[in-house]
């Protein structure tokens, strides 16, 4: 890899990769990514009735097995 | 104790025969008494992959159907001790079998054999259905691309429900160049995306393409996927090899050059 590409391209894999993780989320749950980010805007809603949250710096994680939701 | 395994990917054209017939092979040279199933009705391929194409008689169709016992469509490989093709019909259609009579013949088969290895064909479909009926686990093959991958992880979600044991994660075709500038995703990548368990990972290698033109399956021999066949046999039999990977194996000249850095 040049040292430009380095600097200023994202490196292909790393579009794959974040593409894949998208996809695979909406192919789990038999959702478009559009219903996700409806999903993720209530989650955040909810969350800060109770607690303070920044919404643009909540992360939500889903697995198989769990869903893990950061902030 | 046998085991029924089922390999499959989703996805068409990743390697799926290609690592049934190797996988088999594999087991049949360490001492195992092996039986490979097609299940692909109406496409077959594994009997060329094996290069046993011209001793078919009888089919798997035939077996179901009572055509036939199933001693007598058993085509038993010369080459290796232990090793049998049950081929599939090339001129009928998925629906001649159902899920209930594989179940039933793998049960059948499982008194006979060591391992039997059903090449799945791509797809969700009946096919699919009729190859994990009887399977004890799985190997989902998949390649580093986005649309293998895609596949893989929805054939890993159904896998899951229809109960299937234990899932098993073998990437194919790796280059690692491509790896090395970033424009492939490396085998990690790969696991942390479908997290599954992985039991091999196949560098793409010219020699697959040579054997199959000679309908004789690499994993005997020295090439480096051949190698990564073996190892995957040997981690179906339980033992623990760390993972090839060519980029660690360094050329004589880089160790050579490494005692220098060092000093």
């Amino acid at each position: 890899m040049s040292i430009k590409n380095f600097f200023h391209k994202k490196r292909s894999k790393d579009i794959a990769k974040d593409r894949l993780k998208i996809l695979l989320i909406s192919d789990r749950f038999n959702c478009s990514p559009e219903m996700m980010e409806l999903i993720k805007k209530d989650i955040a809603k909810v969350l800060s009735r109770y607690i303070q949250i920044e919404p643009g710096r909540m992360e939500i994680e889903v697995s198989k097995r769990k869903i893990n939701v950061f902030w | 104790m046998s085991e029924v395994i089922v390999i499959t990917s989703g996805k068409g054209g990743v390697g799926k025969t290609t690592t049934t017939a190797n996988i088999g092979t594999g087991l049949a040279c360490l001492g195992k008494k092996v039986v490979l199933i097609d299940t692909d009705i109406g496409l077959r391929n594994l009997d060329v992959v094996m290069g046993l194409e011209n001793r078919i008689v009888y089919n798997l169709v035939d077996v179901v159907e009572g055509n036939c016992r199933v001693k007598q469509a058993l085509i038993k490989d010369k080459r290796y001790q232990g090793l049998y093709l049950l081929p599939c019909a090339q001129t009928r259609d998925k629906t001649a079998v159902n899920p209930e009579q594989m179940k039933k013949l793998t049960t059948q088969l499982k008194e006979q054999f060591d391992y039997i290895l059903l090449d799945c064909p791509a797809g969700i479909e009946r096919g699919f259905q009729n190859a994990i009926a009887g399977a004890d686990r799985a190997i989902v093959v998949t390649t580093p691309e986005v649309s293998a991958i895609r596949d893989a992880d929805r054939i890993i979600g159904l896998l899951h429900a229809y109960e299937v044991g234990k899932v098993d994660l073998v990437v194919n075709r790796l280059r690692t160049d491509m790896i090395r500038r970033g424009d492939m995703m490396s085998v990690a990548d790969v696991v942390d995306i479908l997290s599954v368990d992985l039991i091999g990972a196949v560098y793409d290698d010219e020699e697959v393409v040579v054997s199959t033109n000679h309908g004789e399956p690499l994993v005997c021999g020295q090439s480096v996927a051949g190698r990564a066949y073996m190892n995957i046999c040997n981690r179906i039999l339980g033992e623990e090899i760390p993972i090839l990977d060519p980029e660690k194996e360094k050329s004589v000249w880089f160790r050579f050059a490494g005692i220098f850095q060092k000093n």
